[in-house]
């Protein structure tokens, strides 16, 4: 399609090559018929304001002269007034000694609908892909909470395992030793039947034979008695022991003075303290009530002063000092010796039944494993400090009502 | 020279009854039964003991029972338990209601038991 160089008004000539059918579709874009297109201007054919359009054109004009060519959109106008989009390609063209200016006209109303279209689509999605984005990013914050209490969790749940472990194998212990306990208690009285056929003869014998025989005679004899007593003596003592194992009920526990107990087992052990130990006691003034089983206490202190007094070889130190611990309510009994100490082997091994570094009949390696049983009929605790060839101390706590 | 007082020894094991009898015979006069039915026949026979010594473990009756059936009838009696056992609920519960004065854990040393009830019967408390 051309359109010739004009002053007013559009001249319409067929197009080179594609005669009619170039200008009908021409005329069919701005719905003018061939002849009334012919009295019109380009303003005319433009949409808005016409003087604006008129100033517009004729820069465009200045262009082309100066660049030869442009190509440019622009709001054409149908006959009945509505605007549609077209794209124009103007060239300068010299045809003879006329100047003119060639423009291709094409209806891009479809395309300029398509590109708005498009942007909105564009920019839907740009909204959807930034809804989405803040989605995730949400969702991943949410994750990265939870993914945080998870991890706290599974702290928690580790630390929690790791103290029902602890606890478990205290309760195993424990536990083991009531079963212990129980078990002494019924073969006790089996064992303690004939343990007394065999004292309740040697004292018949003996008396049989302080009575009837020579003194000297009897006098031989007499090491062979005591060694049998001696024997009694001690199986007596480890069925003893394994009793003291069964359970302290609460009904079993009083008032019970700490000082009074302490010093019952210090005249029990005076024969074996005097000579070679000096003993230490800072008490306590401060009131407290302590409720256990007297007895049973006394046993646990009877132990841990043996040991004390076993563990100094020569000469040495043995203090016992009392303290209330007023805001966790419990009294501590620490009772500490300059002796020969434990190793650390052996201290992880001091509560096992049976275990002992002493000479054989000389302890029965129960005291500690019984009294570690004690300790916890009371809810109390038992702990043990050893340092060897300076000493151990044991530090004994026990609940008390202020 | 005073007489010798009558004691009642009950327990189901035939040695203990026979050692019992020779390590207490020249102090005190002893007699002996196997069961706590056996030991009530012999108090009802007899009716001048001054001590009653008991195991504890028996068959039929154990020891508390029998003396509980005992002290019914012959309240000025003393009455012990002599047992295999650490003490239990059952022997600390008599100790605090006075049915039985002490009790002895096998194996015994006779001299405690002797000198127990001398105690008794002599320093009433």
């Amino acid at each position: 399609m051309k359109s010739k160089k004009f002053k007013n008004g559009i001249v319409l000539t067929g197009g080179i090559g594609t005669g009619k059918s170039t200008v009908a579709l021409f005329l069919k874009m701005y719905g003018y018929t061939r002849d009334e297109i012919s009295n019109l201007n380009p303003e005319q054919l433009s949409y808005g304001n016409k003087k604006i359009i008129k100033e517009k054109r004729k820069k465009i004009v200045k262009e082309i002269i100066n660049k030869g060519k442009l190509s440019l959109e622009w709001r054409a106008q149908k006959k009945d007034g509505t605007p549609f989009w077209i794209n124009v390609d103007l060239k300068k063209i010299k045809i003879g000694n006329n100047n003119l200016i060639l423009s291709i006209i094409k209806d891009i109303t479809q395309q300029k609908e398509d590109a708005i279209q498009l942007k909105l689509y564009r920019n839907h999605l740009k909204e959807l892909v930034a809804e989405k984005t803040k989605q995730l990013e949400q969702a991943n914050e949410t994750l990265k909470i939870t993914n945080d209490n998870l991890q706290l969790q599974k702290e928690e749940v580790l630390a929690a395992l790791e103290e029902l472990q602890n606890m478990q194998q205290q309760l195993i212990q424990t536990e083991k030793l009531a079963s212990l306990g129980l078990l002494a208690a019924g073969v006790a009285h089996e064992i303690n039947n004939p343990l007394n056929f065999i004292q309740g003869g040697v004292y018949a014998a003996e008396n049989y034979l302080q009575q009837n025989i020579e003194t000297k005679h009897y006098e031989e004899v007499k090491p062979l008695f005591e060694g049998i007593k001696e024997g009694v003596r001690r199986a007596t003592d480890i069925v003893t022991s394994l009793n003291q194992y069964s359970r302290t009920d609460d009904h079993d526990k009083e008032k019970c003075d700490i000082h009074q107990i302490l010093d019952n087992c210090v005249v029990m052990l005076n024969h074996q303290i005097k000579r070679k130990i000096i003993l230490k006691k800072e008490y306590t003034d401060e009131k407290h009530e302590l409720r256990a089983n007297e007895g049973k206490l006394h046993q646990v202190f009877i132990n841990i002063l043996q040991n004390a007094i076993h563990a100094i070889e020569s000469e040495g130190e043995i203090n016992i000092k009392t303290k209330v611990i007023k805001d966790e309510k419990k009294l501590i009994v620490k009772i500490s010796d300059t002796g020969k100490g434990i190793s650390q082997q052996n201290l992880e091994k001091i509560f096992d039944p049976f275990f002992t570094t002493k000479d054989v009949g000389k302890g029965t390696g129960l005291g500690m494993s019984i009294s570690l049983q004690i300790i916890n009929d009371h809810n109390g605790e038992i702990k043990y400090n050893s340092v060897e060839n300076k000493g151990t101390e044991v530090i004994i706590s026990l609940p008390i009502k202020n | 020279m005073e007489k010798k007082i009558n004691i009642l020894y009950v327990d189901d094991e035939q040695i203990n009854l026979q050692l019992f009898s020779m390590l207490f015979e020249k102090k005190f006069n002893i007699l002996t039964a196997l069961s706590g039915n056996e030991g009530l026949n012999i108090l009802e026979s007899k009716n001048d003991f001054s001590i009653v010594i008991s195991d504890m473990k028996m068959p039929e009756m154990n020891g508390i029972e029998f003396i509980k059936k005992a002290r019914e009838k012959y309240k000025n009696i003393r009455y012990f338990i002599l047992t295999g056992f650490e003490i239990t609920k059952e022997i600390s519960e008599a100790l605090k209601q006075k049915i039985i004065c002490s009790y002895f854990k096998k194996p015994f040393i006779p001299i405690d038991i002797e000198k127990k009830i001398e105690e008794v019967l002599y320093n009433k408390p």
